[in-house]
């Protein structure tokens, strides 16, 4: 054995030096140098889980919110849908309740000015009969006035008394 | 003025008693105002005043009023009294001549008024027309 360090070259004493120095420097790596940077490792390790868990929860919440956005337009649409069809109706009910008055309100003018334009044609026969017979009564008694004489008078009198017999 | 109810009686059967079938009664009249008269003096006035409107209204009642446009002979007013002596009673004839009647007659007796004449013809066909 010792023959071969020989051949080698290698100190024992030196090789055992290296030795503990390389396990000096294992220790104080390990002590100071592998733990930290674990442990920093670890705790990245951890934000990271956490960051992905809350982004899937993030996603999650999203994908649920969208569906409530998509529930609520829909249920929005539907509403919307329903209030449009109401006002339609609504309109098309007073449109053919206004239809209906105007139609009324037609019919009753018409009405007041057909028995309006009745009254005043019999007012106005009523005025011309009345003027019509004021002529004729005022004709009449220009006519006959001065035109019987005593024996005509008479006449008619007697005519009169004869009837009444 | 309130009338007394027994003197307003005594008045209406005073007013029925002046007169009879033929007309009033003249001395039943002078007979009822000598009455009258010797009552204190404002039933006196009363009395008078009240009993000549009766006698008024009795005789206008059965006064018979002509109205002719032409004179009219006796025999017409005869004619004209014997017609309407039938459903009336007359006491009086009151002829007036009116030139306005144009022709014909017209006799009033009490509330009643029958138009014969030519103005009351035309006075009809003016209704007529008139509608």
């Amino acid at each position: 054995m010792e023959q071969i360090l020989e051949q080698f070259g290698v100190d024992p004493f030196l090789l055992a030096a290296q030795v503990v120095n390389f396990l000096v420097l294992l220790f104080i790596l390990k002590k100071f140098m592998y733990a930290p940077f674990l442990k920093v490792l670890q705790q990245r390790r951890e934000t990271i889980a956490t960051s992905m868990k809350n982004a899937e929860e993030i996603e999650k919440k999203l994908a649920e919110t969208e569906e409530e956005k998509e529930k609520a337009l829909l249920l929005a649409s539907q509403e919307s849908k329903k209030i449009i069809d109401e006002a339609e109706k609504s309109a098309g009910e007073i449109v053919a309740q206004a239809h209906q008055k105007a139609q009324k309100d037609m019919e009753e003018i018409l009405k007041k000015g057909v028995e309006t334009l009745a009254l005043e044609r019999e007012k106005l026969q009523s005025q011309m009969r009345e003027e019509l017979s004021e002529i004729v009564s005022i004709a009449l008694e220009k006519v006959i006035s001065g035109g019987f004489d005593p024996k005509k008078q008479k006449e008619l009198i007697d005519q009169t008394l004869k009837n009444l017999r | 003025m309130k009338v007394n109810r027994t003197l307003q009686k005594l008045i209406n059967k005073a007013v029925q008693n002046s007169f009879n079938d033929s007309g009033v009664k003249s001395e039943v009249v002078k007979k009822y105002i000598t009455a009258f008269k010797k009552l204190n003096l404002s039933e006196s006035i009363q009395a008078l005043t009240l009993y000549s409107r009766g006698l008024k209204r009795i005789l206008e009642e059965h006064t018979l009023f002509i109205e002719s446009a032409g004179e009219m002979t006796k025999q017409q007013l005869d004619g004209v009294k014997s017609l309407f002596s039938k459903n009336y009673k007359l006491y009086t004839i009151n002829s007036q001549f009116n030139p306005s009647l144009l022709g014909g007659l017209k006799v009033k007796i009490g509330d009643s008024i029958f138009d014969y004449s030519i103005k009351g013809k035309i006075k009809q066909v003016k209704e007529v027309i008139a509608g």
